[in-house]
């Protein structure tokens, strides 16, 4: 029996290694062309149908996910500063603290255990013929065997420029409330 | 051992017969300094360079064989002296309603013929037509019958001059001092106001008058200081018209006007050539303005040399081959400290050294922008004058067939058809429209030089040339001609300015490769020398897209480096001027905000706060947000419409389920907030939790331009306090089955109170503002010999001090004679048969517990006064320590 299973196993390694050897190096195989003009125009048309909503597309999207446990300890004596933006937590976010340190010099003490989730989605849109464009370019910066070119034309340098600077238009999130962001400061 | 000191305020008092003629000083904290920059201000500093003069009278002295070294001085000297005789001659003529002002702003309704001239000589004083009506204006405001001669000229009335009494005082200054105290700090304290009148009572330290000859003031560099005094309500109306004014009348004047003859004495003849606008500029003293605050390129560059005030440059947008503008570091730098010294003025012993250090990192960055204009006018003026944009590429295609022969060339087309892409494909436009706009500009039209293209022609030549070249490049594409990744190329040899817009997506090294020289030699060169100017057509094809550059590049801030034939002013003390006229900040928010929200928590407290319904609404309100510029060419000056993410109110719900579940907790909803949770507690061990979920967009709807639009947030909390009790928890549940809760309602009250007075407490963005009157703080000073503590607040308040004589006097004894600060004080007579008037003064330090005594004789009638305590007996005084206790 145990020879049995020996046997079945190092059939189905003889069995694999033969077909493996049996094709040709993935490698070294010409794959088929799949980065002909009409392969490329139905892949920019199923993308618009799912990243274009009336007349404009979603070229990127960021989404920022954080969540974790804080702990703020607060101690102190009075004092009480102005600084920039508008006042102590835009958002008016912090704790209103009865007996405040700002209405007397009295040491005041505290301790903050904090839990966030924060999820936010930043989209970047463009209008839809610059997103048709633009997706036509970059779906010729392959070479017709699909891999992806190692030197660009001027007119790619040009594309890749573009989308960069659309990328790095892609809101941080956080910074664009003008608010507090967060709870309990 | 006794120590008499007798004080004497005869002695004490100025030394001046001259009062001073300064304004009060007002100091304001942020907010106000911003409200404070839509107004005229009625002071400036007028900046003196006296290089060209120093410069020329070098040069003549040296090829007379005089003494080059002393000539120079004297003529800086005298140079010094007549533009500020200059000055005082127009100003007086202006306050003695003798001249007219001339309108900032160009209305036709308001002296037509004027405005049209302004606007086609573009305010430029060199202009003939301008020149010739300001000498009619000139020679007819001097004759008696004036209003009617000037009727003659264009349609002046009495509404044309200044109206109300004005006075003026102008002073060149040897050093900055407090008496610029406004520009240190929001407000200022004893020791600020003792500064103050200690620098009046030494005034010759600090200033003298402005046409002084002192040849011990840095005869090169000043700084004066032009003070208007008056009601300056009148002078709102007048303020920006008389700046205005001054300026174009100071241009014309140091040309044309008779009177400068008086002024300039023996140097009239060379500095009548020179170029006075280039070496003068003014500056408001503070926050106000001296021109009407607008959000064009105008203003904010004017404005943002602002940089080169600073000991240091702190910016790198001057070192750029495709400087940001304006208005990108307008949003960059954003809401900003102010009157914090932040131009180091007090790093500086002389004035004439922070003059010094301001002109020379202005003056090296001029001569980049002159440079550059002068290459780009240079290059495209050579090219133009020999080929059409048409020719030139026709010359390029031809050697896309030649690169088997020399195949470096398809490198140079390569790099060509690259920096087309950048500069001038339209369907990109990276940068294609800033480059037509220089087209509209006056400011760069005003850069044509007498031969060789216009600016305008400049930028035609270049749009001409990107056409064809377009289609060229366009079609080597398609024929796939550039270099394929088995050729190893890389983009090294662009141009700098190419490099710098890739340098986020192609890493390439400072390699210049030299343009391929055919065999039939250089494509382009000049003179019977045939000095080479391209070497081949696509060298220069290059060259045209260079210069169309380095044009863009000057543009930028043109208006700050290369004004011609009128002179600058800036508003370099308060950046608050292009913040507020551009919408970036709004002074007035943040009270608006408190009284806002203190509406709502008393609507609160109506609503939930004597019922026991475990609820409020808490309302906060977000100010806009300006995220980017629509430029717009108008008037042929770019205006800067901000594109801004509207204020507006945000809102939570928070339940307390203290009454529901006994817990002192809550939650928190804000449907359009990401909020923070705003929970009450008493100092303690408070838990919480929030989930929050935001969504923010970006558009574009042309290539550039992003529109940032309005984020979606939301978020929920929930939050238990274990130490201590919250508050309306416990108030809720006291009462939780009656009807009336008085403990939750006096917490809800108080909470709006609290939050009122907080938020009205913000020493930054709730406008705050002092004025100091001068006179009052030289009174008081001269009187006491020194600022007493209960003088502040009344000099704060621009009050009359009448503090106590004699208090004042033992307070400010003792704390010259020792290190303490004292907090109290009071004097009692002493029975003492040897002396019947002594007295006692008894005093407490800050920081002490225990009290000391000084035994004085002081006569509070007649001011003079008698000390029996020597110095180093209040010295050795021990304090008792406020804190420990111990003896130190």
């Amino acid at each position: 029996m145990k020879f049995l299973s020996v046997l079945i196993v190092s059939l189905f390694c003889t069995y694999a290694f033969a077909n493996d050897f049996d094709k040709e190096s993935p490698v070294y195989d010409k794959k088929e062309n799949k980065n002909d003009a009409a392969t490329i125009q139905k892949k920019i048309e199923e993308d618009m149908t799912l990243a274009c909503q009336g007349s404009m597309c979603t070229i990127a999207q960021k989404t920022t996910h954080n969540r974790g446990w804080s702990i703020t300890f607060n101690v102190g004596q009075g004092g009480y500063g102005g600084g920039y933006g508008y006042g102590n937590g835009n958002g008016g976010g912090s704790t209103v603290i009865v007996g405040d340190p700002n209405f007397s010099n009295d040491p005041y003490y505290g301790v903050t255990l904090r839990y966030e989730n924060y999820r936010c989605t930043s989209d970047t849109n463009i209008d839809r013929t610059m997103y048709e464009t633009l997706k036509y370019y970059i779906a010729n910066m392959r070479n017709e065997d699909g891999s992806v070119k190692r030197t660009f034309s001027p007119t790619e340098q040009a594309t890749i420029l573009q989308y960069v600077t659309f990328l790095s238009s892609t809101d941080g999130c956080r910074s664009n409330n003008g608010g507090s962001g967060g709870f309990a400061r | 051992m006794v120590l008499l000191f007798l004080f004497n305020i005869l002695i004490s008092g100025f030394v001046q017969a001259e009062p001073l003629k300064l304004n009060d000083l007002h100091l304001t904290n942020r907010a106000q300094c911003a409200i404070d920059s839509q107004s005229p201000s009625q002071s400036a500093f007028l900046i003196l360079d006296g290089y060209n003069p120093g410069r020329l009278a070098y040069n003549v002295a040296k090829s007379m064989g005089q003494d080059s070294d002393l000539l120079a001085q004297e003529a800086m000297l005298r140079y010094r002296v007549s533009v500020a005789q200059l000055q005082k001659y127009i100003i007086q003529q202006l306050l003695q309603k003798k001249l007219p002002l001339l309108p900032y702003s160009l209305d036709k309704k308001n002296l037509p013929k004027y405005s049209q001239i302004a606007e086609n000589c573009k305010n430029e004083v060199y202009c003939p037509e301008l020149s010739s009506y300001l000498t009619k204006v000139w020679f007819a405001s001097q004759k008696e019958d004036r209003l009617l001669s000037l009727k003659a000229i264009d349609d002046f009335s009495e509404k044309n001059f200044i109206s109300g009494r004005f006075d003026y005082g102008c002073y060149l200054l040897k050093k900055f001092s407090p008496l610029q105290s406004h520009l240190y700090g929001p407000t200022i304290d004893r020791k600020g106001l003792s500064a103050i009148g200690k620098a009046l009572s030494n005034t010759e330290e600090n200033l003298v008058e402005c046409s002084s000859e002192d040849r011990s003031i840095d005869t090169r560099y000043a700084s004066f200081q032009i003070d208007i005094l008056g009601d300056t309500k009148s002078w709102n109306q007048y303020g920006f018209d008389f700046w205005n004014s001054i300026k174009i009348y100071t241009s014309w004047a140091w040309r044309n006007a008779p009177e400068i003859k008086n002024f300039t004495q023996e140097f009239q003849s060379i500095f009548k050539n020179l170029d006075l606008e280039e070496s003068l500029l003014y500056v408001s003293n503070g926050c106000k303005s001296l021109s009407k605050p607008e959000c064009n390129s105008d203003n904010l560059t004017k404005n943002s040399i602002r940089e080169f005030a600073k000991t240091q440059v702190q910016t790198d947008e001057f070192d750029q081959e495709i400087p940001d503008g304006p208005q990108k570091q307008l949003l960059e730098k954003g809401a900003r400290a102010v009157n914090n010294d932040f131009l180091s003025l007090m790093d500086y012993d002389k004035a004439s050294n922070w003059v010094e250090n301001f002109k020379k990192n202005f003056t090296n960055t001029q001569w980049i922008y002159r440079n550059r204009v002068f290459n780009a006018q240079q290059n495209l003026s050579l090219i133009a004058s020999q080929f059409t944009p048409e020719e030139m590429i026709a010359a390029v295609a031809t050697l896309t067939q030649r690169v088997q022969e020399y195949p470096s060339l398809k490198k140079e087309i390569t790099y060509l058809c690259t920096e087309w892409q950048l500069s001038a494909n339209q369907e990109f436009d990276f940068i294609y429209s800033d480059i037509e706009q220089i087209q509209k500009m006056d400011v760069m039209n005003q850069q044509s030089m007498p031969t060789g293209l216009s600016v305008q022609e400049q930028i035609e030549f270049f749009k001409k040339m990107s056409r064809p070249l377009g289609e060229l490049c366009r079609e080597l594409d398609s024929n796939k001609f550039f270099p394929t990744q088995d050729e190893n190329f890389n983009y090294n040899g662009l141009q700098d300015w190419a490099k710098e817009m890739l340098k986020k997506t192609l890493a390439t090294e400072a390699a210049p490769e030299a343009p391929t020289v055919m065999s039939e030699g250089q494509f382009l060169t000049v003179g019977e020398h045939e000095i080479p100017i391209c070497v081949n057509a696509v060298d220069c094809s290059r060259r045209v897209i260079k210069s169309a550059i380095d044009l863009l590049y000057v543009s930028s801030y043109a208006s700050g480096f290369l004004s011609k034939g009128h002179v600058q002013s800036s508003e370099v003390f308060n950046p608050y001027n292009e913040l507020v006229s551009c919408h970036v900040y709004d002074p007035w928010f943040q009270k608006s905000r408190t009284r806002k929200r203190f509406v709502a928590d008393l609507m609160n407290a109506a609503l939930f706060g004597w019922n026991n319904i475990p609820a409020y609404v808490d309302v906060d309100f977000v100010p806009d947000r300006v995220t980017s510029f629509q430029q717009l060419v108008d008037q042929s000056v770019i205006k800067f419409t901000p594109e801004a993410q509207k204020g507006h109110m945000v809102y939570s719900l928070l339940a307390d389920l203290g009454p529901l579940a006994g817990a002192p907790c809550a939650v928190q909803i804000s449907p359009n907030a990401d909020k923070a949770f705003n929970f009450y507690a008493f100092g303690g061990i408070a838990i919480n939790a929030c989930t929050i979920k935001a969504q923010h967009d970006v558009s574009f709807k042309r290539a550039k331009n992003p529109v940032v639009n309005d984020p979606k947030d939301r978020s929920f909390c929930g939050g238990c306090v274990i130490n201590f009790v919250g508050v309306p928890s416990a108030a809720s549940r006291v009462q939780a089955a009656e009807h009336f809760n008085p403990l939750k309602l006096g917490v809800y009250i108080f909470r709006a109170f609290y939050r009122f007075f907080k938020g009205m407490r913000d020493n930054v963005n709730i406008p705050r503002t002092y004025d100091l009157n001068l006179n009052q703080i030289k009174e008081t000073y001269s009187f006491y010999g020194d600022i007493p503590r209960q003088c502040v607040k009344p000099l704060l308040k621009g009050e009359t001090c009448k503090a106590n004589y004699c208090e004042s006097i033992a307070a400010i004894y003792a704390e010259k004679n020792s290190q303490w600060t004292v907090k109290r004080i009071s004097v009692k007579k002493v029975k003492s048969k040897e002396n019947p008037n002594l007295l006692k003064a008894t005093f407490t330090d800050e920081e002490c517990r225990n009290d000391h005594e000084i035994f004085f004789n002081c006569d509070e009638k007649n001011h003079t006064y008698e000390f029996f305590e020597t110095k180093d007996y209040i010295r050795n005084k021990k304090c008792v320590s406020q804190k420990n206790g111990e003896a130190t």
